[in-house]
């Protein structure tokens, strides 16, 4: 029964026009908002530090995706917990070529996913800057980020460069599978 | 052990020579810290900093990050100034677009020299080989200040239409720089393009579906398997990783 409700819930997201609200985190510098202004603008933006947040409506297939990327510096992490509610999804971005970092981009992406808020939250982790010269694989970080422990969650690690645009589409694909989105209010 | 900067600490920073502007455009306040060149910068340049990637410049915000010893060790021993003086012995102009800079050799041995100093090891003097600036398409902002001091009109890899750009050459070169960028990602992974790996191994990434339908599904997950095989060896696949 669940899978025959499941098909018939893919069949119809296929024509059904669906709302959805992601929160996209990851640490300072991981490239949250220029996959932002790719996915909007399809362009490169030269980008500062975000303080705060940004926020976008992405209009992907039949999916409108409201995308609230915000500012990973250490001392406004504590505020994502802010932006939770009501998340159906959640987009990590990891910068693949800070391998100094990654314990500690695994450290936040666990904690995140203790919040009680993002219970039913689907996963999607983006191995961002894989142009870049020391960058780990997506097989890698899955061992690095100790992925294969997340019981509670749907999860998909996409390989991706944020800045050429490569990747970003196919996290989507898998976000339009498995987010649970709404018909719009 | 990470910790805020307290205000004395600050202080001592600020302090050092030529730490009251940025290191790159000279603006005032520099609130951000390159780590990797124990200098500091303003927030527009540390977005150009950060487009770099860390193994050139690790980015941190004075007041709004922690730091580490070693991370305070660099800010100490280098200075703005110091930096500065470094380049213009090394014949580099200070207020060259960022990627083109960073990536010069001075700039290389100064790194260097910098984390051999608070190490204390001897200091390296050897200028290393000059190897080209990779053709980012995120790069130093090419407009405003940066591209005043007549680099050929700008910063032709930046992200931003240079002087006297028409919209469709903007676009044309936009084009040509992601277009090498992927030829990069190619030259590094293949053909496959950009891999992933999921919570639920019956993903196909090339359909964006759960099986492809009959015998096809079947195939994809042998695909699925022998990628694995290739991920171990050239790094990047779809994989999928079945959920406990």
């Amino acid at each position: 029964m669940g899978l025959i409700m499941s098909m018939m819930n893919s069949v119809f997201s296929q024509f059904m026009n669906l709302d959805a609200r992601l929160c996209m985190v990851g640490l300072d510098a991981a490239g949250k908002t220029t996959i932002l202004y790719k996915l909007k603008l399809g362009e490169v933006v030269s980008t500062i530090p975000t303080i705060g947040f940004n926020v976008e409506a992405i209009e992907y297939k039949n999916l409108t995706l409201t995308v609230w990327d915000i500012g990973g510096q250490d001392k406004i992490r504590p505020l994502w917990r802010h932006y939770y509610s009501d998340t159906q999804g959640v987009i990590f971005v990891v910068d693949s070529n800070d391998r100094d970092r990654v314990a500690m981009a695994k450290d936040e992406l666990h904690g995140l996913l203790d919040q009680f808020e993002l219970r039913d939250a689907t996963v999607l982790i983006y191995a961002n800057k894989q142009d870049l010269p020391n960058a780990l694989p997506p097989a890698r970080l899955v061992q690095e980020l100790e992925l294969n422990s997340l019981r509670t969650h749907k999860w998909y690690i996409q390989a991706c460069c944020g800045t050429s645009g490569d990747g970003l589409y196919e996290g989507l694909d898998w976000l339009g599978q498995n987010v649970k989105a709404h018909a719009p209010k | 052990m990470a910790m805020s900067m307290t205000p004395a600490m600050q202080a001592e920073i600020k302090i050092l020579p030529g730490n009251d502007r940025c290191v790159d455009c000279g603006g005032p306040h520099p609130q951000w810290a390159s780590v990797t060149f124990g200098a500091l910068m303003c927030l527009e340049c540390s977005g150009a900093h950060r487009g770099m990637g860390v193994h050139i410049s690790f980015v941190r915000s004075v007041t709004m990050d922690s730091w580490n010893e070693k991370q305070l060790a660099l800010m100490k021993g280098g200075g703005n100034a110091d930096l500065i003086a470094f380049w213009k012995k090394h014949g580099v102009d200070p207020r060259m677009p960022h990627n083109a800079k960073y990536h010069e050799p001075a700039s290389e041995l100064y790194k260097d020299r910098l984390r051999a100093k608070v190490e204390g090891k001897p200091l390296p003097t050897q200028l290393p080989q000059r190897k080209a600036a990779p053709a980012s398409c995120y790069d130093a902002p090419g407009g405003g200040s940066m591209s005043a001091g007549g680099f050929g009109g700008g910063d032709t890899k930046g992200a931003e239409a240079l002087k006297g750009e028409t919209e469709d050459q903007y676009v044309a070169r936009q084009r040509r720089l992601q277009a090498e960028a992927r030829e990069r990602m190619r030259a590094k992974f293949g053909g496959g393009g950009m891999g992933g790996v999921g919570s639920n191994s019956d993903y196909n990434p090339a359909t964006g579906g759960y099986g492809a339908g009959g015998g096809l599904s079947l195939g994809g997950v042998g695909d699925k398997l022998k990628g694995w095989g290739a991920a171990a060896g050239a790094g990047l696949g779809n994989v999928g990783a079945a959920l406990g």
